[in-house]
């Protein structure tokens, strides 16, 4: 009795109807018209996409456009030197800004040198450092002076005629303005002062023994 | 739609490169002496160092250079003295650089005639260049 096939008594196939899935070969050059909700969910389904270049400018299409780099991350080596500068500034008495016009390097040096002998101190900073050292500080207004290539001189003394002594032998260097003492000095200036005798001492023949003629021409 | 790219491939670095090319023309023969009053926070430093560059020294050893820096509110001006008896006067306060050496380049390096290639170097000549 189990030798029988359940199939041929329980369940008849009809003859008649014939499922077709996938039967034979799929016809991808003319494909079958989905059903109508097969149809919606794949119309539903489909992917979309944004034009990358729906709301740009005319400039923007153009080929070799170029995206504004925003200059926000500062240079933290930046950021010291110009620390570094602003103490330059603050400690020394006489700061003098020269335009160097070109020089051999071996010529700079010496100028360096020669400048280190009388114990000044001869740089060279760009206007980005100098800008990060001296915005919002009285010293400000030395940004204006740095137009084409600048050298910069602090000194700890006052010594305005070293400085000229010095500069003579190197014409390269142009001097443009100073800060003496914290004052802002121009060019005129600065040649004024040198020319003041800053020694204690009196001229040599000036000196006049303290009698009664010279009390009275004292005496105002 | 759109056409093939016509043109040259030539690139420019900007002003610098009209500059440079200006600069590379610049010959002083003629002149005697540059003296310039220049106020110190003008773009005619930036001039200055051109003109200073050793090539355009190289083209008249015997033109001097001076400059006068000037503290009043007065007009920067660059006169240029030539060797017979003529000068040139630059009233640079509205100049660019790039303006004031295509003037100079019109005016005085047209002057001067080409002299032959092959010139003997003579020791003087030597001694010359090295200062």
């Amino acid at each position: 009795m189990a030798l029988i096939p359940r199939k041929a008594l329980c369940e008849t196939s009809s003859l008649l109807l014939q499922f077709r899935r996938f039967r034979g070969k799929i016809n991808i050059q003319r494909p079958r018209k989905p059903h109508f909700e097969r149809a919606k969910y794949i119309a539903l389904t489909q992917p979309y996409f944004i034009n990358p270049n729906k709301d740009k400018t005319p400039q923007e299409l153009c080929k070799g456009f170029k995206e504004q780099r925003s200059e926000e991350t500062e240079n933290p080596f930046q950021r010291i030197l110009s620390q570094e500068l602003y103490k330059w500034l603050t400690s020394s008495r006489l700061i003098v800004f020269y335009h160097s016009n070109p020089m051999p390097a071996e010529l700079r040096f010496k100028a360096k040198v020669s400048f280190k002998k009388k114990n000044m101190h001869l740089t060279q900073y760009g206007k980005k450092t100098v800008e990060m050292a001296v915005k919002g500080t009285p010293y400000e207004a030395v940004l204006n002076l740095f137009v084409s290539h600048n050298v910069m001189l602090f000194s700890p003394e006052p010594d305005i005629k070293t400085v000229f002594s010095i500069s003579k032998k190197f014409p390269q260097f142009v001097l443009l303005a100073g800060v003496l003492e914290g004052k802002f000095v121009s060019r005129d200036e600065l040649t004024a002062y040198s020319l003041i005798r800053t020694s204690n001492q009196p001229r040599p023949g000036s000196y006049k023994p303290l009698t009664a003629s010279v009390a009275k021409s004292l005496a105002v | 739609m759109s056409i093939y790219y016509s043109g040259t491939f030539k690139r420019s670095a900007g002003v610098i490169s009209a500059v440079v090319k200006q600069l590379n023309l610049v010959n002083l023969k003629p002149v005697k002496k540059f003296k310039s009053n220049l106020i110190h926070f003008t773009q005619m430093l930036d001039f200055l160092f051109h003109i200073s560059s050793p090539k355009v020294a190289e083209t008249n050893l015997n033109c001097v250079i001076k400059t006068n820096i000037v503290c009043d509110r007065s007009e920067p001006q660059i006169k240029i003295d030539l060797n017979d008896a003529g000068s040139i006067k630059f009233l640079a306060n509205n100049l660019t650089v790039l303006e004031i050496l295509q003037q100079i380049n019109k005016h005085i390096s047209s002057q001067v005639k080409e002299e032959s290639v092959n010139q003997e170097t003579t020791k003087a000549r030597k001694k010359q260049i090295k200062r």
